[in-house]
C-alpha cells in the first residue's frame, strides 16, 4: 500500500465530526449514567450541533462526504458484495448503509433527548416544554432504550473496521485519522469544499441547535 | 355458649399464632400495590413540577398557576412519610428504588420530605407576590428538596 498513490481523502471537517461524536458518545453516556444531567443536556445541543453539521456537509461538503457521491442503490451493494464493484474511494456501497444508519439513529436518539424528563421533573431537554409528563417520560425510555441499539451498531461498525483491517488488509483507521489514503491504482482524488463552505455550515447549524436549546425561542 | 366461647378462643389463638408470620411475609403483591401507589403519587409530584417549570418558561408566567401547583406539591409531600409503612422496602417479588435506609432512618428521611413541602410552601407564598424573579429562585429549591432525599433513599438506576 505504501508504494501506492496517496490522496487527500478526508477533509478536516469530517474528521473533526467523527472523532468529535466517538468523544461525545462516551460522555453522554457517562453524564447520564452518573445523573449529571444538566452536563449531558449541553453535550446534547453540541451533538444535535453536530449532527446538523453533518447533514448540511452530506449536500454541499467536499465529494466524500455527499450522500449523493457514496449512497447506492440495492444493486450497486450487490455488485460489492459479490467484489464487481470498482474500487471505492471513500464509502462503499455497503458501508454507506452504516453511515445512513448510525447517523440515522443519532438523529432520531438526539431528537428524543429534547423531549426527554428526569422521572423528578426537574431537568428536561428544551422541547419538553411543549408535551406532557406522561409523554415525556415515554420519551425518556425510548431514549434510554434506542442508546443500547446504538450501541450495537456502533459495536458493529468497529467490528467491520476490524474486519477490513485484519482480513481485508485495509486500514480505515488511520485515513480517518490523517485525511490521507494511499491506493493501488490510479483514482480520481475526491473533490474538497472550502473552508468558506465549511464555516457557513458551522455557523448554521450553531445557530439551529442553540435556537432549539432556547426551546424554539429567541 | 360454651362452644361459642370454644370458637372465639381458638379463633383469636390461630390469630395470634399465624399472626406473626403474616406479618414476616407479606404477600409480595399486597406490597407491589403499595409501592405501586406511592410511585404514581410521586409522578404527581413531578407532573406538578414540570407545570411550574413549564408556566416559568412562557413569555409572560402566570404565577397563578405556579402557585396552585406548588399547593400541590406541599400537600403530597406533607403525605411522604405516611407513603412507607415498614415491610414496604426492596424484597422478593417486589419492584421498589426505595432503599431499607429509609426505615433505618426515619427522622431524616421525615426531614427530608418537610424540606420538600418547606420548599414548595416557600414557592406558592412568593409567586402569590406576583415577583417572577423571586419565584424562579423559590423553584429551584424544589429541585434541590427533591435531590436531598433522593440521594439519600433512592437506588440509583
Amino acid at each position: 500500500m505504501s508504494d501506492g498513490r496517496s490522496i487527500r481523502l478526508w477533509d478536516l471537517p469530517l474528521r473533526l465530526f467523527h472523532w468529535s461524536l466517538v468523544v461525545l458518545l462516551a460522555t453522554l453516556w457517562w453524564t447520564a449514567e452518573n445523573g449529571r444531567t444538566e452536563l449531558h443536556e449541553t453535550l446534547g445541543y453540541v451533538t444535535l450541533g453536530l449532527l446538523l453539521f453533518r447533514l448540511y456537509w452530506g449536500l454541499f461538503g467536499s465529494s466524500s462526504a455527499r450522500f449523493s457521491q457514496f449512497v447506492k442503490g440495492p444493486r450497486a451493494i450487490g455488485a460489492y458484495l459479490r467484489g464487481q464493484s470498482p474500487v471505492s474511494v471513500g464509502h462503499n456501497p455497503l458501508g454507506a448503509l452504516s453511515v445512513l444508519l448510525l447517523l440515522g439513529l443519532m438523529i432520531v436518539e438526539v431528537g428524543l433527548g429534547l423531549f426527554t424528563q428526569d422521572v423528578d421533573g426537574i431537568e428536561a431537554g428544551s422541547l419538553a416544554q411543549y408535551i406532557s409528563y406522561e409523554t415525556a417520560d415515554l420519551a425518556r425510555e425510548w431514549h434510554e432504550f434506542l442508546f443500547n441499539v446504538i450501541l450495537g451498531v456502533v459495536a458493529l461498525h468497529v467490528l467491520a473496521i476490524l474486519f477490513y483491517l485484519v482480513v481485508k488488509r485495509d486500514n480505515l483507521v488511520g485515513p480517518m485519522v490523517t485525511g490521507r489514503k494511499s491506493f493501488d491504482e490510479e483514482v480520481e482524488s475526491p473533490r474538497m469544499a472550502s473552508l468558506a463552505n465549511a464555516l457557513v455550515g458551522i455557523l448554521l447549524s450553531a445557530a439551529i441547535a442553540w435556537f432549539v436549546s432556547k426551546g424554539l425561542k429567541l | 355458649m360454651r362452644k361459642s366461647v370454644i370458637v372465639v378462643c381458638s379463633f383469636v389463638l390461630g390469630v395470634v399464632a399465624l399472626g406473626p408470620l403474616f406479618a414476616a411475609a407479606p404477600d409480595p403483591a399486597a406490597v407491589q400495590k403499595i409501592v405501586d401507589t406511592r410511585v404514581a403519587k410521586y409522578k404527581q409530584i413531578g407532573k406538578a413540577n414540570k407545570a411550574i417549570k413549564d408556566e416559568l418558561a412562557q413569555a409572560q408566567p402566570n404565577l397563578a398557576n405556579v402557585q396552585a401547583n406548588a399547593r400541590v406539591i406541599e400537600a403530597l409531600a406533607k403525605q411522604i412519610p405516611g407513603w412507607f409503612p415498614h415491610g414496604t422496602g426492596q424484597q422478593p417479588g417486589v419492584n421498589s428504588e426505595a432503599r431499607p435506609i429509609i426505615w433505618e432512618q426515619v427522622p431524616t428521611f421525615k426531614q427530608r420530605a418537610a424540606g420538600l413541602a418547606g420548599a414548595a410552601h416557600q414557592v406558592a407564598a412568593v409567586a402569590g407576590t406576583g415577583n417572577l424573579d423571586a419565584t424562579k429562585a423559590a423553584v429551584a429549591n424544589i429541585g434541590l428538596a427533591c435531590k436531598a432525599c433522593h440521594d439519600t433513599f433512592r437506588e440509583k438506576k
